[in-house]
């Protein structure tokens, strides 16, 4: 259970950090928003030149990985369109309607997944956060944000030391005795984790508030 | 069980943004201040333990546990999947930005129809066994119900994607059971070891006192 290499609460840095991060996510869902409009693979390929000019905008490398990781995904759903979408024989029982689908969604992935990368997940967590309460995200939803991401690096050692030690104790475990194990340790973190919130909301209040919260 | 992104047209997208929208309004409006940090922290430890890859013969799958946030959430279930998911986005480049708001409708939807369902039902039950059977059902339910969500989604996109839908929902049914096995385990954990957890628990709405 590791977080991605190099990443940072603050994002990566980039030549895109000069803009506003309220512009850079409303350009962000707007051009993906475009994007997952456009039906005709000329036009999609006419629109990628805007992501293709994103692609140096930061580092090249973990992107790729990104990439990849998503077109084994694409892959997948161009095979399954490929015998269920209805359209003219292409070979056996994949459909050239169906791989013309699959194609597409796949270019669109693409598209969109690089925009969003680097215009809005590559700001961060913290700056994203900033980015949606500057444009109005309500109050509660925004110290949820914070409050999830903090209770997730407590937790995540937690977590860990109890997997460990479920597999140290019985490491042959397999069928229903091992899905029973991993249900108590989820369990077992609930009610752990509402005790926990307790502490963390009188350490909160002496402390005057979040930022105006929960004074 | 999420959707990626490229996938969903602007309509779908759009019924995606209603429907989500509404559900986190009315779960952010009955919300107290005081318990938004123990929302984080239960939301946190969903995400944590969906992370979890378990092998399944040759391959591998993450729970979902759908039914668990449902019923210890119960409305709130909608801003915290909506933020476990965001951080997914973020942190993992799990899932999508853009389909970030449909997925969440998907997951939160199920979540909070089982926490009406079987909140009340589960709190009455006398019997372990009983307690079992009901979260049985309720695991396996919430995750059907999130299939059945993608492939609403997907006819509104395209109306030739149904029968990709159909198989996509065929192949939920081994993950329902699995889930279902999982949020009885948790449940009866739950009972044995904080009994008025699940109670307590029920997005502010505490229900009828377990007779006696």
């Amino acid at each position: 259970m590791r977080l991605e290499a190099g990443f940072s609460l603050g994002g990566v840095p980039s030549p895109l950090d000069v803009f506003d991060p309220r512009a850079r996510l409303l350009c962000a869902l707007a051009l993906s928003l475009l994007l997952s409009a456009l039906e005709e693979p000329a036009l999609l390929l006419c629109a990628a030149l805007v992501p293709l000019a994103l692609l140096p905008c930061g580092p090249v490398r973990p992107l790729l990985r990104v990439l990849l990781r998503l077109n084994a995904v694409s892959l997948a759903v161009a095979l399954l369109l490929g015998v269920t979408y209805p359209g003219g024989a292409l070979w056996g029982p994949l459909s050239r309607e169906g791989i013309r689908m699959g194609g597409l969604i796949a270019l669109r992935l693409n598209l969109i997944s690089i925009v969003l990368l680097r215009l809005a997940v590559a700001m961060g967590p913290m700056r994203m956060d900033t980015a949606l309460s500057r444009l109005g995200l309500p109050e509660k939803l925004r110290v949820l944000l914070l409050l999830t991401l903090r209770g997730i690096f407590l937790l995540m050692e937690r977590a860990a030391s109890a997997l460990r030690a479920v597999r140290l104790r019985a490491p042959g475990l397999r069928g229903m005795l091992k899905w029973r194990a991993f249900a108590c340790v989820a369990a077992s973190s609930l009610p752990q984790g509402s005790d926990r919130s307790e502490r963390m909301m009188m350490a909160l209040r002496c402390r005057g508030g979040l930022a105006g919260f929960c004074q | 069980m999420h959707i990626s992104e490229g996938v969903l047209s602007p309509a779908a997208l759009a019924a995606g943004w209603a429907v989500a929208g509404m559900g986190t309004a009315v779960g952010l409006r009955r919300l107290e201040p005081e318990r938004t940090v123990r929302v984080a922290l239960l939301s946190s430890a969903f995400f944590l333990a969906s992370l979890i890859n378990v092998r399944v013969g040759p391959g591998s799958t993450h729970l979902a546990l759908i039914a668990p946030v449902g019923l210890v959430l119960g409305w709130a279930a909608f801003p915290a999947i909506l933020t476990a998911l965001l951080l997914q986005a973020m942190l993992f480049h799990f899932g999508g930005l853009l389909v970030l708001v449909p997925n969440t409708a998907d997951m939160a939807v199920p979540a909070v129809a089982v926490y009406l369902l079987f909140s009340g039902p589960l709190c009455r039950a006398r019997t372990s066994g009983a307690a079992a059977a009901l979260s049985f059902f309720a695991g396996a339910l919430a995750v059907l119900l999130g299939a059945l969500g993608v492939g609403l989604f997907l006819g509104l996109s395209d109306g030739n994607l149904l029968d990709a839908a159909k198989v996509l929902f065929a192949a939920h049914v081994p993950l329902a059971l699995i889930e279902g096995a999982v949020t009885a385990f948790m449940v009866t954990w739950l009972r044995r070891a904080a009994p008025d957890f699940l109670e307590r628990s029920s997005g502010g709405q505490r229900p009828p006192e377990t007779p006696s």
